[in-house]
């Protein structure tokens, strides 16, 4: 069943146009992968979805719902979930208190704090720390946490290997297993195109803001990625 | 002749003098609003306190609560009807509206109430005194200067204690990632405003008990706010209230030298620490986060 | 030829409109001229603060202290130096400049908020030195000592010198506006960053603007208070003066210089209309300011300006 839909979005960045007619799906329980080059219009598409951004045409439905007009934190009541790129945890505030945060507003279901530090037992370790004096990876961890803990139903990652060694973004997306679980969908935006293809059942491409691309993650050849990323055929 | 009376005055004094920054800061570090109008509700918090207590016969610890609310409901009404719109990177509109909300506030009392300066006489507890280190202290000053004290410890508790609190804190950092959380920005906003002024507004109130006040007050209860917010620094609750002892007692003691100065030795003082802070000398009770 | 030009006419047709009024309203209104007079001060210093809150961003609540700072050089230099007052007027820009200079050091850190309040504090204290200076009469204040004033001459001598102040003001900052430092003023109030990319110091042309909005400022006050040969600090530094000049560039429109002249008339129409209700005319003002940020942030010339594109003193490129 769908569960995120998208309809001929367009959505603006300042007075510059982002995403051209934009139009995808993710149902229950999938996985997706939005790849791109840098200003493709991912981040801008991924904040449309969770009403960071209003788009100025087309629908967004929610489980069937239309929710194109709705605030960001209605949105996020009614289960979206956003890891924001680089982060942005609440520097003044303590990884715990972080997390406390976000089960403030949070919609029943399966993730409390004792499940996120199952997910991430490291995290308990500096759990009294302040969110500004950790490390990348560790904020990747407490930033999943966070979303993880308002129960959503899409989960919204933006970029998690941005900035992080190779043996870090391992950990993060072993994680994942376990996340999907729960049955949470999951929308990844991703520049690198080989770990967001083999994270996710099906991935789209855009270039220049307008989807090239919409494949199953295991048939999709490189060749054609590499073609809808860039934009032109190799010879 | 000892300073002691004036320095402990200027202490017990000065535990407001923080409640005022704290109020002024509050919205300044979270929401990013300069509240010009912010001595006017010092002001009003006084006079609706007076009305209070010369109508309703209540006992002062009542009038105190019913203030609270009253003007938390201003401060919440003033943020939800006006100043969530004015949210953005230019805080030129929201001073420009703040400053006449001021101009507003300030003829209105004095059109209702008249221009003269009045005090509030509470009783008997005026009078009273206890003997400290050999001087002799009034017991109002330091029953004041315990609720200040009380309130500092009450806001401290929900910053750090409570989720409204911290949707405060986490506010100031980044307010995106807060409305993806679930939580209502200007809902928080407003709330947090409505706080600003209740806190300024009982501080008013517990000043015009010990001093006196007029609908001209507030522009010199502003610029102490302000002074202590540069002294004491944003988001530091112990630098708001050393910040105000600090005023309070350099602005007891320019008074004890010379009875007409005013506020001009607390500007003074300030403008000292201002120099000090550009030619980066470590100022008083700066403490950086890093 | 298709590169950007400015339309000259309309600023011509801006300026003989304004000299046009103004010369009207010297001959035709006359006996009583203090309130021409008034209306012509109070445009210059509007236009002198615009030139800092509407170019460069800075938004001052103490230019009340340039305007006490202005009347009370005059006074001090007319009375012990016993010249004329109108040579005085020469004293007050200088000795205001310098003290503006000074104030820009201070504040040199100081942005936003911290310098408007900054600034307001500085005010604040002046006022409270001046208070307590017997030299000066301390908080009674003084009186003009020039014995060979005319009084019959008086009255439109000075209304000759407000109206040059304003002329001057006027011309001066349109004519300022279009050159290159002016160009760059604009640039800064409309990116900071890309302003320096290309070479405009914001700092610089910060101080200038300052500097000179503060001269304005006090050569009008020392205009005003010579014409009542009387000046005490409550007055001079008068947080009113401050009020008064924020409403009339903030409700005209900020950084345009067609907005003051809409605040002023708007201003004083507001004045003689509700002349008997003190306490309503400044509530209404107050009133007005705030609802103007809430409805029309750029204030009603900025409405004008968006709707029809017409500028009365254009200082914008426009493509031909």
């Amino acid at each position: 069943m769908t569960l995120l839909e998208l309809e001929h979005v367009d959505v603006f960045y300042r007075d510059l146009q982002a995403t051209f007619d934009v139009s995808l799906t993710v149902d229950e329980g999938e996985t997706v992968a939005i790849i791109g080059a840098n200003g493709a219009g991912k981040s801008t598409l991924l904040r449309a979805m969770i009403g960071l951004t209003q788009c100025r045409n087309g629908r967004i439905r929610l489980a069937g719902e239309d929710v194109t007009r709705l605030r960001c934190d209605l949105l996020a009541r009614r289960g979206v979930a956003l890891v924001p790129e680089g982060r942005r945890l609440f520097s003044s505030l303590t990884v715990e208190e972080n997390l406390l945060l976000a089960m403030a507003r949070a919609r029943k279901g399966p993730w409390t704090l004792q499940r996120v530090y199952d997910l991430f037992p490291a995290m308990k370790e500096f759990r009294s720390h302040r969110a500004s004096d950790l490390s990348g990876g560790q904020q990747q961890m407490v930033a999943i946490s966070r979303a993880l803990l308002t129960n959503p139903r899409v989960l919204l990652c933006d970029e998690l290997s941005l900035g992080l060694a190779p043996k870090v973004i391992s950990e993060i997306y072993a994680c994942f297993d376990g996340i999907r679980k729960e049955g949470v969908s999951i929308v990844l935006v991703e520049q690198d195109t080989v770990r967001a293809r083999s994270a996710s059942d099906r991935l789209y491409c855009l270039l220049k803001g307008k989807v090239r691309l919409a494949a199953k993650s295991s048939t999709v050849t490189p060749e054609a990625i590499r073609e809808a990323y860039f934009g032109e055929t190799r010879t | 002749m000892s300073f002691l009376p004036t320095i402990l005055n200027g202490l017990m004094v000065g535990g407001l003098y923080g409640l005022f920054g704290l109020g002024l800061a509050f919205a300044f570090g979270i929401m990013r609003i300069v509240n010009i109008a912010h001595g006017e509700f010092i002001v009003l918090g006084a006079y609706i306190g007076a009305s209070l207590l010369s109508v309703t016969h209540l006992p002062l610890p009542a009038v105190i609560v019913l203030v609270a609310v009253i003007t938390f409901a201003l401060g919440w009404a003033l943020q939800t009807v006006m100043l969530n719109r004015m949210i953005g990177p230019n805080p030129v509109p929201a001073m420009v509206a703040t400053m006449g909300l001021s101009i507003i506030i300030r003829n209105a009392l004095v059109e209702y109430y008249g221009a003269d300066i009045r005090a509030i006489d509470i009783g008997p507890l005026q009078d009273q005194g206890v003997s400290i280190f050999g001087t002799s202290i009034g017991v109002l000053p330091i029953i004041i200067f315990l609720i200040a004290v009380l309130l500092f410890v009450l806001m401290h508790i929900l910053l750090t204690r409570t989720t409204l609190g911290r949707a405060f804190r986490a506010a100031a950092d980044d307010f995106e990632i807060l409305e993806t959380l679930g939580f209502n920005r200007k809902r928080v906003y407003a709330i947090a405003m409505g706080l600003a002024v209740t806190l300024s507004a009982i501080a008013g109130l517990l000043l015009a008990i010990r001093s006196s006040y007029s609908p001209y007050s507030g522009v010199e209860r502003l610029l102490i706010s302000f002074e202590v917010v540069i002294i004491g620094g944003i988001g530091s609750l112990r630098g708001s209230f050393l910040a105000g002892l600090f005023l309070g007692v350099v602005q007891l003691i320019g008074l004890r030298i010379n009875p007409n100065s005013g506020p001009l030795f607390g500007h003074l003082a300030f403008f000292l620490i201002l120099l000090a802070k550009q030619a980066n000398l470590p100022a008083l009770f700066i403490r950086r986060r890093a | 030829m298709n590169g950007p030009v400015f339309s000259r006419n309309a600023g011509l047709i801006g300026g003989v409109l304004l000299v046009g009024a103004l010369a009207l309203s010297a001959i035709l209104l006359p006996v009583d001229r203090r309130l021409p007079m008034e209306i012509c001060l109070v445009l210059a210093m509007a236009q002198g603060w615009n030139l800092l809150c509407g170019y460069t961003g800075l938004l001052s609540f103490g230019h009340q202290a340039f305007i006490g700072v202005g009347a009370y050089t005059l006074f001090l230099v007319v009375n012990t130096l016993g010249i004329s007052p109108f040579l005085g007027l020469a004293f007050s820009a200088t000795v205001s400049a310098v003290v503006a200079v000074v104030i820009a050091l201070l504040l040199k850190g100081s942005r936003d908020a911290y310098f408007s309040i900054g600034i307001w504090v500085l005010a604040d204290c002046l006022r409270l030195l001046v208070g307590q200076w017997d030299f000066v009469g301390s908080s009674q204040g003084m009186v003009l000592n020039a014995p060979d004033i005319d009084p019959t001459t008086f009255g439109d001598a000075v209304f000759w010198a407000a109206l040059a102040l304003v002329l001057v003001t006027q011309f001066a900052i349109f004519g300022l506006l279009r050159t290159r430092f002016g160009l760059g003023l604009m640039a800064i109030r409309d990116n900071e960053t890309a302003a320096a990319s290309v070479g405009i110091a914001p700092g610089r042309s910060r101080i200038i603007a300052f500097v000179a909005s503060a001269v304005i400022c006090a050569v009008g006050g020392a205009i005003y208070y010579l014409s009542v040969l009387y000046v005490d600090p409550a007055g001079a530094f008068d947080l009113d003066w401050q009020i008064r000049i924020l409403f009339i560039v903030i409700v005209g429109g900020a950084g345009t210089l067609e907005g003051p002249l809409i605040g002023t008339a708007i201003y004083f129409l507001l004045r003689e209309f509700l002349q008997d209700h003190g306490g309503l005319f400044l509530i209404i003002q107050g009133a007005i300011a705030a609802l103007t940020m809430l409805f029309a942030p750029q204030g009603l010339w900025g409405l004008v300006q968006a709707r029809t594109g017409f500028q009365l003193f254009p200082t914008k490129w426009v493509t031909q």
